[in-house]
């Protein structure tokens, strides 16, 4: 660590044009991951051609704006309408939505984007400070951690099921099973297909999101149009009060630490960063019943962790050439244009670049908390239009969002057909968030649990015989242990209420 | 006994015995030692056990846990259908008569359908919403909406 090098980084972010370029970046980031569909991988690999001409810091400063603000940006949609606009989001949605209905859009909101700033401030500071001691010890992960890690995420499976224990396990099984249609990864048979091409990779993430908690929600939402009252959500307020922040602080520093760990891990991106983070604040929380109704630290833990992992998923590239994510692949790529060949080499042959990526990751942090706090009123402003009007727009926004992942209609299809089951399991009262925990974590657990037991040839020991391993799945069996004793004592007391109810 | 959960349950049951068959035809795997169908197999037996809880649970139950009940004439649910009948017309005709086209009538015909009848407002919020989506997808991210025969 030099801090001369860092403050020349900084002088060369600092000057008007690299200021500008970052702020464009921020700003067409947060549009970009606040619509559906769009991805923060997208949006820097749709501006990476966009840089080519650009001097190395400018062209960087953008791209990693780009990075920080659609991270961010996919909050937005998550928290008003439902929608995850980036997978990364996909956590924020299971607290930041129902603090929207209570007619808190505005905390939500702000904590969303507060977290997001101080989440990605420790991820850019633990890069600077700890990446060659993270790089080392990311690389000790292999199949059985990997595969660790997925169970400890979705561990949380049985205390995100709502009223039923055994409707969560269902749907989460179902959500597992989903994620097992496609290639196999490990022999490459195509399974559950029906022979159909666009099934060969599975059903496309996105648009199956978009169905479950989009297009569900959006038919609930004609369904009740008349009956339901309309939510009133003002903002009087750009900053999250006092009180929240304290009250989310060490949940904050502590998912932006494990998301800057998760992100740096290859492999392993913000999503999954954010529903280990989600999983870890409810295990350790007074009040874990009232995570995923409205719970501000469920919000904050999320967000921290996924734009912490921006920061983490950048130590692998820089320090080892190894990409810690998909954007950080495209952002490789991007190096590698202009000449630069991420790796130890970049350290010695270019460490300047790699000191003005320091200092832009950390300016895209500040530049996205100063663009966020501008739109927080602007953004607000969308859930109060008019319900007969708003849902058209949102049916034609997600299905515009299904088809532009991979610009075919059969993901549109695939959107509605899940938008169909979503709204069903919500009127009969099955959870849906086990089907998207499912959908992130089951393929990287099937495809870990499978490598690490062709290594052992068949000895499931490799799994519990490396310590950080064991270590990951005896926490998964106590949040299992831990949260079914909690739904069950929950179950039974709605059982009883329900008795007393009905004897009168 | 709870009708709902009881069919949520069957359901369960023959997706995970659907699986069961389908598995046994995977291709086993002497070289990797764990086929294709492990997996599957796992997570179907999963499945198929919480189902029959849930049977077991929607048969021992009298009284209907969290069931709304499912009323075909409900307003609001017609209303839901009917939205998405238009959403799946929608998608059959996006092909054919291109974006543009299509999102105009698909959001005059759902503001219609919710009862917006400031037709001015649903001509312009369908244009603009239109052309805004059109804009930022087509031009700006350079990603193809489908034009249909007008393309």
């Amino acid at each position: 660590m030099d801090f001369g090098l860092l403050i020349k980084g900084f002088e060369t972010v600092l000057q008007p044009s690299g200021l500008l370029f970052i702020l464009l970046g921020v700003t067409g980031g947060i549009l970009i991951g606040s619509l559906p569909g769009l991805t923060a991988t997208m949006g820097v690999a749709l501006l990476v051609p966009f840089t080519f001409g650009l001097p190395v810091h400018h062209g960087l400063g953008m791209l990693l704006g780009i990075f920080c603000g659609a991270i961010y940006g996919g909050s937005i949609s998550a928290i008003l309408i439902r929608t995850p606009g980036t997978p990364a989001a996909a956590a924020t949605v299971l607290d930041g939505y129902p603090l929207s209905q209570q007619g808190q859009a505005g905390r939500a909101l702000t904590i969303s984007l507060f977290s997001s700033f101080i989440g990605g401030i420790t991820g850019v500071l633990i890069m600077i400070f700890l990446s060659p001691q993270i790089s080392r010890f990311a690389l000790k992960f292999s199949s059985p951690e990997y595969f660790a890690l997925a169970v400890f995420g979705l561990s949380i499976i049985i205390s995100v099921s709502g009223r039923s224990v055994i409707k969560g396990l269902m749907a989460g099984f179902f959500g597992l099973l989903v994620s097992t249609i496609g290639f196999d990864p490990i022999s490459g048979y195509p399974r559950f297909t029906f022979g159909s091409v666009n099934l060969l990779e599975g059903p496309a993430f996105i648009p199956t999101l978009i169905g479950l908690f989009a297009l569900s929600e959006v038919l609930k939402g004609v369904e009740v149009i008349y009956t339901q009252e309309k939510i009133k959500n003002d903002i009087t307020r750009y900053f999250p009060n006092m009180s929240d922040i304290k009250k989310c602080f060490q949940t904050i520093i502590k998912s932006g630490i494990l998301g800057t760990f998760i992100g740096s891990i290859p492999g392993a991106g913000s999503d999954i960063a954010a529903f280990v983070a989600y999983s870890e604040a409810k295990r350790t929380a007074k009040n874990p019943e009232a995570f995923g109704r409205g719970e501000i630290k469920g919000v904050a833990a999320a967000e921290s962790a996924n734009n912490a992992c921006t920061g983490g998923a950048m130590i692998p590239m820089l320090s080892l050439g190894v990409p810690g994510d998909a954007v950080t692949a495209v952002l490789l790529g991007a190096l590698v244009i202009q000449g630069l060949r991420p790796g130890p080499l970049l350290f010695k042959d270019h460490i300047d670049v790699v000191y003005s990526v320091f200092a832009g990751m950390m300016m895209a942090n500040i530049m996205m908390l100063l663009v966020g706090m501008m739109g927080i009123r602007l953004f607000v402003r969308i859930i109060s239009i008019n319900r007969n009007t708003l849902l058209p727009i949102i049916f034609l926004l997600s299905l515009v969002g299904a088809y532009s992942m991979r610009n075919s209609l059969f993901d549109v299809w695939l959107a509605i057909g899940f938008g169909v089951i979503g709204y069903f399991m919500q009127k009969y009262d099955f959870p849906v968030s086990p089907i998207l925990l499912s959908l992130i974590l089951g393929p990287m657990a099937e495809a870990n649990l499978r490598r690490a037991l062709i290594v052992s040839q068949g000895d499931p020991m490799i799994l519990v015989s490396r310590p950080i391993s064991a270590l990951l799945l005896i926490a998964a069996v106590v949040s299992i242990i831990t949260s079914a004793r909690r739904q069950m004592k929950l179950e039974k007391q709605v059982l009883d209420l329900a008795q007393v109810t009905s004897s009168r | 006994m709870n009708r709902a959960d009881l069919i949520a349950g069957l359901l369960g049951i023959f997706l995970s015995l659907y699986v069961f068959w389908a598995t046994a035809n995977f291709p086993d795997d002497d070289v990797l030692l764990l086929g294709p169908s492990f997996v599957p197999f796992l997570l179907a037996l999963g499945l198929c056990l919480s189902s029959l809880g849930l049977i077991f649970k929607a048969w021992v139950s009298k009284k209907p846990n969290g069931e709304t009940g499912f009323n075909w004439k409900d307003p609001g649910i017609v209303r839901a259908g009917m939205a998405l009948f238009v959403t799946i017309l929608y998608c059959l005709a996006l092909p054919i008569c291109g974006f543009i086209l299509t999102s105009i009538f698909y959001l005059v015909v759902l503001m219609y359908l919710l009862k917006q009848r400031n037709y001015l407002k649903m001509f312009t919020v369908a244009l603009g919403v239109t052309f805004a989506v059109f804009g930022i997808f087509r031009m700006m991210l350079k990603i193809t909406l489908p034009m249909g025969i007008f393309g």
